[in-house]
Order: C-alpha cells, then sequence, then structure tokens
C-alpha cells in the first residue's frame, strides 16, 4: 500500500499538510471533550464556576444517592427495554424483509426498498410528532384505524400511560429505523453466490430451507455489527423521546432513557438547576455501557464469527 | 413447491406491500391533511383533500409567524459547510493514511477510527464549555465544527478502503513524471474517489440534518435554529392549532422527501456498496 | 436410473429467445456432454433439466415421467456446480450430508432437521467418502481444501443423494491443467461404477470428446448436432460443428461448383485452373454454387502427391514434439493448418506442397450445412 518512493524521505511536509487539519478538528471537537467529559466527572463544580477535584464521589452519589440511584436506575433500565425491543422487533422485520427482497427474480425490488427505506431518512424528531398526532385521542385517526381491525373501543392512550409509553415509542423507532438492518442485511445478502442456494434447492431445500440454513449462517457477521450498531444507536437516543415526552420523559419518568437522564443532568429541569459534572458522570457511565458493548461485540462475537470466503 | 412458486411471488409482493404502506401511510396521512381545513381534519382525516376541504390556513399561519426560510437557510448552510470540510478534510486525510507509510500511521487510524463507535454527543458537557471560551455559542459555525468532527472518522475509514485499491502504477506514473503529492491528490485521486464521495456525503448529510441535540445545546437562539430545532419549538408553541402543527410538518418533510427520491439510487447504492450485482 | 426426452424445450427471457427447438433423447445410463461456445445456452438448458430455471415450453421427461414443474429434488437429479458450491459454514461431512438433512417430515418444513435417520445418512456418506477417498477430510471445512479435494466433495455431496441423473455444469473448469486430465478420467470411471445417467457441460471440445457416449452440440441456442463424438468428427452435420470438433480446427477453403455426378461434385479452388471431384452426394447444389470444402490438418501431409493439393508458403512453424502443425498461406487462400510428423524439417518461409485424399475432403453448401460423404477412406477412420 505504502508506496516505496516516499520511504526515507527526511520530512514530508505533505504528510502532515494532508493529516493535520482532520486530526485537529476531530481532536478539538471530539476526543478532547470526551476525554474532558470523564476529567470533569471527578470534579465538583461549584456555583461561581471553580472546579474542584472530588474523585469518584459523584458516582457515589449516582449509585448510592436514593434519588439519584433511583433515576438512574431508572433511566439504564428503560434504555435496555428499548434496545431489547429493537432488538426483538426491528432486526427481525429487518432481516425478513431484506430477505423477501433478495429472492430472485423479484420485480419492483428497487422500488420497495426506496419506499420502506423513507421514513428512516426524515429527522426523528418530525417522526416523533407525526406519530403523537396519529396517536393522539384529540385526532381519533387511531381509532378509526383500529377500528378496521375489528377494535371498536378505541386506540388508549398509548403515550400517555406509564404502562405504555416506553413501549409505543421504541415501536416508533422501529418503524423508523426498520430500514437500515433492512438495507444493510440486503447488501451481505446479495454477496451470497447465487450457486449456494441453488445447490441447496438441488439438495431439496426451498427458498425458506435455503434462506435459514445456507443464507443467514453465512451472514451472521453481518446481523452482529448491525446489533453493535442499534446498541450505540439506542443508547445514544434522545430526540425521539424529548421531541415527544419532553425533557421529563413522562409520564413519571416511564419513558425515560440514558440521553434524557443525561439532559435533564446538564441543564436542569424545573426547579433543579443544571449540574456539569453531575452531566459529566452521567455521560461518563453511558460512555462505559456504550464502549461494553461495542468491547463484547469486538472480542466475543466478531472473532468467534468467521467471516467466510464467499 | 411449483404451487408455491406460483402462489409465491404474490404473497412476496402482498408482504412486501403490507410493509410498505405501513411505512408510508403515517407520513402520508400528515401531507395529506395539512393541506385540509380544520373541521375537514377531524372530521374525516383519512380522506383526501378535495375542493370543499382544501385550505391553506396552515401554511400561511406557519410561514407567516415563524422564520422558517432562515430555519431552512441556517439547515442548508450548517449541513453543505459540514459535508465540504469532512468530504476535502477526510479524503485528504484517508489518503495519507492510505498512501504513506510513516511511524504511528496505524495509531493514527486506530485513533480515527475511535470516532465511528462513540458518539460525540457523550462529549457534549465540555464540549458546550469549549464552544463558549471560543466566544461561538449561538453560531452555526460551532455547529459545523461540531459536525466536521463528528463525521470524519466514518469517512475516513471508508475513502481510506477506497483509496487502498486505486492501482498503485497511476500513482507511480505520475510521480515518474515529477508530478508533486498535492497534484496526485486533487488531480487524480480525488476524481477517482468520486463513488465513494457520494456515499460519505449521504452518510454524512443525513445525521446533520436531522440532529436536534447540538442545535439544542450549542445554537438555540431564533437567528440559528436549524429546522429540526425550529419546528420542534414551533409545535411545542402551537401545540392546539393542527393546521400550523401539520403545515410544519409538511413544510419539514416534502424537501427532504424530494431530495431523497432524486438522490434515492445513489444513496442505497452507497449504503448496499461492495455489493456489486 | 432413467432416461431423459427433451421434446422442443424453449428458453425465454420476455421476447428474448434463447433456446429453441431442442429436442434431444438420452437413454439410461448415457453420459451425454452439452458443448458449445460461451452463451450458446448449454448452461441454462442444464439448468432447466435441473429444475433451477422454468421451462418456457415444450416438454422435460426424466424416467418417462413430465417433470416440467417438479422440483430439482422431486427431479431426482444431483449437480456439481462450477464453483462447486460447497456451503463454507459446513464441514465436508454437513456438506455431503446437507440434502438428506432436510425433508418435509420435520417442523417448519425441514428446517429443525428431519429428513433421514441419521445412521442411515452416516453409512450413505461413509460408503461415497470411501468411494472418493474423502474419508480423512470429513472434518474439514471447504476452505482448508484443494481445489482437487472440493471438486470431490462436490461429486461426493451429488453421489450422496443417489440421484436418477447426475449433471455436472463445467466442473473442471476451475482445475489446473494437469489437475484436469486426472479429474477427467476419474469422472469417467465414476461413470463406469455408478452406470448413472449423466449430462456434463463444457465448452472444452476436448473433455466432450473423451467423455462422452454422445455430444449435443449447441450452438446460438439451438442443437446444431446430437450424435457420438465419432459421428461429430467424421460426420459434421454443418460448418459450425465441422469447426468446433477437432483440435487444431478445421481447415476452410472456398471454392465454386463446376460439375455435378451422381455421387460426386467437381469443384474448383482458383477459378478452374485445377478442378477436384470430390466423393459427396451433390443434393440440391447446382453448378455455379459456391460452397466451402473443410479438410482436417491432421488428414493433410506435405510434399506427397495426393488428390488435392495446394502449394503455399510456410508462415509458422509449431513443434510439439510428437507432430508440428505448420501454418500455411498463399495468395489465393485462406491460412491452412497442416499437421505433420515431428521429424519434419519444414521451416518458416519454406513452400511446400500440402496435399490431402479426396475423401478427406468435407463439403458444406452456402448455407452452411454438410454435404453428406459417399464414402469415408478406412484408413482416415482408423486413424481417428
Amino acid at each position: 500500500m505504502a508506496s516505496q518512493s516516499n520511504k526515507g524521505s527526511p520530512f514530508k511536509t505533505h504528510l502532515f499538510v494532508f493529516l493535520l487539519p482532520a486530526v485537529l478538528i476531530y481532536s478539538a471537537f471530539m476526543i478532547v471533550p470526551l476525554i474532558d467529559t470523564l476529567r470533569l466527572s471527578f470534579y465538583s463544580i461549584e456555583t461561581d464556576g471553580t472546579a474542584s477535584f472530588t474523585g469518584w464521589s459523584n458516582y457515589v452519589t449516582i449509585f448510592t444517592d436514593e434519588r439519584w440511584s433511583a433515576d438512574f436506575v431508572n433511566a439504564l433500565k428503560n434504555n435496555f427495554l428499548f434496545f431489547l425491543i429493537h432488538m426483538l422487533v426491528q432486526n427481525p422485520i429487518g432481516i425478513f424483509l431484506a430477505a423477501l427482497l433478495s429472492l430472485p427474480r423479484l420485480k419492483l425490488k428497487n422500488t420497495y426498498r426506496t419506499l420502506i427505506f423513507m421514513p428512516t431518512m426524515l429527522s426523528v424528531v418530525i417522526i416523533g410528532f407525526i406519530w403523537q398526532l396519529i396517536l393522539s385521542p384529540i385526532w381519533g385517526v387511531g381509532d378509526t384505524l383500529v377500528g378496521f381491525i375489528g377494535i371498536s373501543d378505541g386506540l388508549p392512550p398509548l403515550l400517555g400511560e406509564e404502562s405504555t409509553t416506553l413501549l409505543t415509542l421504541s415501536l416508533i423507532s422501529v418503524w423508523q429505523f426498520v430500514g437500515i438492518p433492512m438495507m444493510l442485511i440486503y447488501a451481505a445478502l446479495l454477496n451470497v453466490p447465487d450457486d449456494l442456494v441453488d445447490a441447496a434447492i438441488v439438495d431439496g431445500a426451498n427458498q425458506w430451507t435455503a434462506f435459514w440454513r445456507i443464507k443467514l449462517p453465512l451472514i451472521l457477521p453481518t446481523v452482529a455489527m448491525v446489533s453493535v450498531l442499534t446498541f450505540v444507536a439506542n443508547f445514544n437516543a434522545f430526540d425521539l423521546i424529548y421531541a415527544v415526552k419532553g425533557a421529563l420523559a413522562g409520564p413519571n419518568f416511564s419513558s425515560d432513557i440514558m440521553g434524557t437522564l443525561f439532559y435533564r443532568t446538564f441543564f436542569g429541569f424545573q426547579l433543579q438547576p443544571g449540574n456539569p459534572s453531575m452531566g459529566a458522570t452521567v455521560a461518563s457511565l453511558m460512555f462505559l455501557v456504550i464502549l461494553c458493548g461495542v468491547m463484547i461485540y469486538l472480542y466475543a462475537i466478531q472473532r468467534r464469527l468467521r467471516r467466510y470466503q464467499l | 413447491m411449483r404451487t408455491s412458486r406460483r402462489f409465491g411471488p404474490l404473497a412476496v409482493h402482498a408482504l412486501l406491500i403490507s410493509y410498505t404502506i405501513i411505512a408510508l401511510f403515517p407520513i402520508l396521512l400528515i401531507i395529506f391533511n395539512s393541506f385540509k381545513s380544520r373541521k375537514a381534519i377531524f372530521k374525516s382525516p383519512l380522506s383526501l383533500p378535495d375542493a370543499n376541504t382544501f385550505d391553506l390556513v396552515g401554511f400561511e399561519k406557519v410561514l407567516g409567524s415563524s422564520s422558517f426560510d432562515v430555519y431552512f437557510l441556517n439547515s442548508i448552510s450548517v449541513t453543505v459547510m459540514s459535508l465540504a470540510f469532512v468530504l476535502v478534510l477526510g479524503a485528504m486525510a484517508a489518503w495519507a493514511l492510505a498512501e504513506y507509510d510513516f511511524p504511528g500511521s496505524d495509531f493514527v487510524a486506530l485513533f480515527l477510527a475511535i470516532g465511528i463507535m462513540i458518539p460525540i454527543r457523550l462529549g457534549s458537557v465540555s464540549l458546550l464549555k469549549i464552544i463558549v471560551s471560543l466566544g461561538l455559542i449561538n453560531t452555526l459555525t460551532a455547529l459545523v465544527l461540531v459536525y466536521t468532527a463528528q463525521g470524519l472518522p466514518l469517512a475516513i475509514f471508508i475513502l481510506r478502503e477506497f483509496i487502498a485499491q486505486i492501482p498503485n502504477d497511476l500513482k507511480e506514473a505520475a510521480r515518474c513524471d515529477g508530478v508533486s503529492e498535492y497534484r496526485i491528490f486533487w488531480s487524480i485521486i480525488l476524481p477517482l474517489i468520486r463513488p465513494a464521495l457520494a456515499t460519505v456525503a449521504v452518510f454524512t448529510m443525513i445525521p446533520v440534518w436531522n440532529d436536534l441535540w447540538f442545535p439544542l445545546i450549542l445554537a438555540p437562539g431564533e437567528d440559528t435554529a436549524t429546522v429540526t430545532l425550529g419546528i420542534q419549538q414551533f409545535i411545542g408553541q402551537y401545540v392546539t392549532d393542527w393546521n400550523a402543527v401539520l403545515a410544519s410538518l409538511t413544510l419539514a418533510i416534502v424537501p427532504i422527501l424530494v431530495l431523497y427520491l432524486i438522490f434515492s439510487r445513489q444513496l442505497i447504492r452507497g449504503l448496499t456498496a461492495g455489493a456489486v450485482k | 436410473m432413467a432416461d431423459i426426452k427433451l421434446t422442443d424445450i424453449r428458453k425465454a427471457y420476455g421476447k428474448n429467445e434463447v433456446l429453441r427447438d431442442i429436442n434431444i433423447d438420452i437413454k439410461d445410463g448415457e453420459f451425454v456432454v452439452f458443448v458449445g461456445p460461451s452463451g450458446c445456452g448449454k448452461s441454462t438448458l442444464l439448468r432447466m433439466i435441473a429444475g433451477l430455471e422454468d421451462i418456457s415450453g415444450g416438454s422435460l421427461q426424466i424416467a418417462g415421467e413430465t417433470v416440467n414443474d417438479l422440483t430439482p429434488s422431486q427431479r431426482k437429479i444431483a449437480m456439481v456446480f462450477q464453483s462447486y458450491a460447497l456451503y463454507p459454514h459446513m464441514t465436508v461431512y454437513q456438506n455431503m450430508a446437507f440434502g438428506l438433512t432436510l425433508g418435509k417430515k420435520g417442523p417448519l418444513g425441514g428446517l429443525l432437521g428431519g429428513g433421514e435417520n441419521k445412521k442411515i445418512i452416516e453409512e450413505k456418506v461413509q460408503k461415497a467418502a470411501v468411494s472418493l477417498k474423502l474419508e480423512q477430510l470429513l472434518k474439514r471445512y471447504p476452505r482448508e481444501l484443494s481445489g482437487g479435494q472440493r471438486q470431490r466433495v462436490a461429486i461426493g455431496r451429488a453421489i450422496v443423494r443417489d440421484p436418477n441423473v447426475f449433471l455436472f455444469d463445467e466442473p473442471l473448469s476451475n482445475l489446473d491443467a494437469a489437475l484436469r486430465v486426472n479429474t477427467r478420467l476419474e469422472i469417467a470411471k465414476l461413470h463406469q461404477d455408478l452406470q448413472a445417467t449423466i449430462i456434463y457441460v463444457t465448452h472444452d471440445q476436448v473433455e466432450a470428446m473423451t467423455l462422452a457416449d454422445k455430444i449435443v452440440v449447441l450452438n446460438d441456442g439451438h442443437v446444431a448436432q446430437y450424435g457420438t463424438p465419432l459421428e461429430l468428427y467424421h460426420h459434421p452435420a454443418n460448418k459450425f460443428v465441422a469447426g468446433f470438433i477437432g483440435s487444431p480446427a478445421m481447415n476452410f477453403v472456398s471454392g465454386t461448383v463446376v460439375g455435378k455426378q451422381e455421387k460426386a461434385l467437381e469443384i474448383t479452388l482458383d477459378q478452374n485452373k485445377t478442378t477436384v471431384q470430390v466423393p459427396v452426394m451433390p443434393g440440391k447444389t447446382e453448378a455455379g454454387d459456391v460452397v466451402t470444402l473443410g479438410i482436417r490438418p491432421e488428414h493433410m501431409s506435405e510434399n506427397q502427391n495426393g488428390d488435392f493439393t495446394i502449394s503455399s508458403r510456410v508462415l509458422a512453424v509449431e513443434r510439439l514434439g510428437d507432430a508440428s502443425y505448420l501454418y500455411l498461406e498463399n495468395k489465393n487462400h485462406a491460412h491452412i493448418c497442416v499437421k505433420v510428423d515431428g521429424h519434419s524439417a519444414t521451416r518458416t518461409g519454406d513452400q511446400v506442397l500440402a496435399t490431402a485424399p479426396l475423401e478427406a475432403l468435407h463439403v458444406f453448401d452456402a448455407g452452411g450445412q454438410a454435404l453428406q460423404r459417399s464414402k469415408i477412406s478406412q484408413k482416415h477412420s482408423a486413424s481417428a
């Protein structure tokens, strides 16, 4: 890859010219803030703006203080639920749609792909409002729609009750982002040679068994990658909950996830003032959770799943 | 199997059409209703606007009482500037990493890759501090800088893979002719990686355009609000005015949908890159 | 085992007809090779027989039963793919057993297993593995095998299923030259052992000649000729088959008919300076028609008195050791290749007289169809 002619030349100005701008901007606005946020989580910032080192005390507060720990555990638990619903609904539907789209000789596949991917393009905020309107008891569209499938009682206030809000929001997010696993899996499926499927068909498989026993095992690395992307995105989510339920992630924090907890802690809400160092602590914990997910992927899953030479 | 072969395509199309309807219905519902009178919105939400129910009152309200044009201009400036920086700086860095063997090149590559997995949002607390200290709070420049940093890692990763595939002969031939490294990059490499640049452009553009978080914390002012933030605040204000809410959503959706339909081919090719069939 | 009957088979993609009027009878146990240039439709035809492509028209019978609408496994065929198509995530054993583990009996359409009894599967796989010398490799994955081993696994996977018909799609094209000859012999032996009906697709006429009981030459979507290798060699039905079968290819020289007898044609090559009387049935040919004369390089010789002579300059000499090929050209004729003895001293630039006996000549009419030959020299039949 590296060219011979560049080896040994004493000082390569062009190397710095090419590399430096990107490295500088990236470092200044991404790496430094990330590290500095980790650092701040060990400080306490007074109202006058002076910071003092307090060691692990912010973390101790989050885990032991009754109110903090309740909030944190609630957000973490909700976030895992949010992720679980994506894994159980979004990714299987994505795989299923990709499997349908990759069937040989399917007509209109480009049209389907384009249309199904459409919601993914729109802002999460917009999607949140769209569904808020549709599910709103004031409008009544939802009631009419469920009427078609024989439910005459109308739609319960899905975004208004503690028991259903998080689930509903998760499903809205699933609805919006199903296009991403669909596209990535579809691309992977295209790379499975047709001959393998033909061979399976000759061996007596049908498209269904050929998918489960030949294609799916061969694209597992992509499925794992989609899962970790889902994980990172879900633990970084904020916009949807904020747009639909506000920073308080109601009712009664039942839709609170790490992103909204972070926002509230950092900027404050209602009577509680914002607290940058506690915000940094929550962000550091989010960082840790995401890092764990990525590490599990890199070391446990990625290494065991063999990429087959297709 | 023969029966399933004949029945199969029908069932597959039925499934795909059903899902397509699920994906599109909510969006279309909002768009159609935004062109109706308030009465019609509530009375017959599922019907298309007709001569009796057609009403642009929502759009008049939105365009009259908010700075939608400013929001759009802000979003476009931020997106275009971020995109330009990500593409140019990303391609330069990718070229340096792919082409030159220097001590620590692997480390730099790994360092730049961290940002693919770790969201920049987690650094918000310090980022806000930095932006404030630079005096850039409530400026579009702040957003452009942050989005450039956010877009660079993936851009460099994708472009580096792509540049590595360019045959060495092309560069060697140029070097033999005494062409400078800058000229090689600008006149040979950049034109060759155009398809990859298109892919990167799409990946960079969508999250920038749709982001709510950074406009909310770095540039929440009325003059610097982007479309996403503007909509969020407008709807918060006019939550009971259904015409205005629907019209504002439509105004935010339609340009994106039009752009998407125009560029969907490139976009999907980018997403499924590598699968050449 | 089964015979196969193709009647008026055609294949069209929309309006684009890629195969037409395919009529072939294959007897039980025959080894039939489909051969033709790339794009002639041979692989498509094989995939139609396999059940991987729909049949647009006509009927396909296997063992007396019309199978147009049956799945590949219902047709009881097995196929060896050009890429071998071994499942990369399965061991050799699993690859060979895969077909047997499928079956309607299991839950979810055989998804969770089902198929045959484990013990029976193991016996069948072992038996096939032994016959192909794969016993030591059963636990390996395809990526750990050499090209030749992969090839044998692919054949083993076909054998395990105990099919009525074996289909081979260019199975040797991914092997190097030495291995190819070896594997060719193994496939011939396999046919001997199994006594199975085999259809084999290749673009290599040498493979076709060496392996086949019968050859189907396909050209541009139709059957150019169907017959035994020697029939094709001695009695090519048309100019295409004549040029395709035999290596180096048959020489073609154009001529004009000047006289017509009951069992011979008088043909001139050079405006009446010389004429030759070729022993073919004239058919509908009339004096004045333009025809093409065909002579195989191996039926020509240098500097001997023959009935048909061409005097020309040697453009190039290829020495293979046992034989040499002279490439000739003179101002009237196209390039001519002559196979001569390996000891020939002829060199580039020499002027030689290339000759051939009249019985060795083929004549093709203006449409490229061969005129029936009246008699064939015994000598040439025997030497071929």
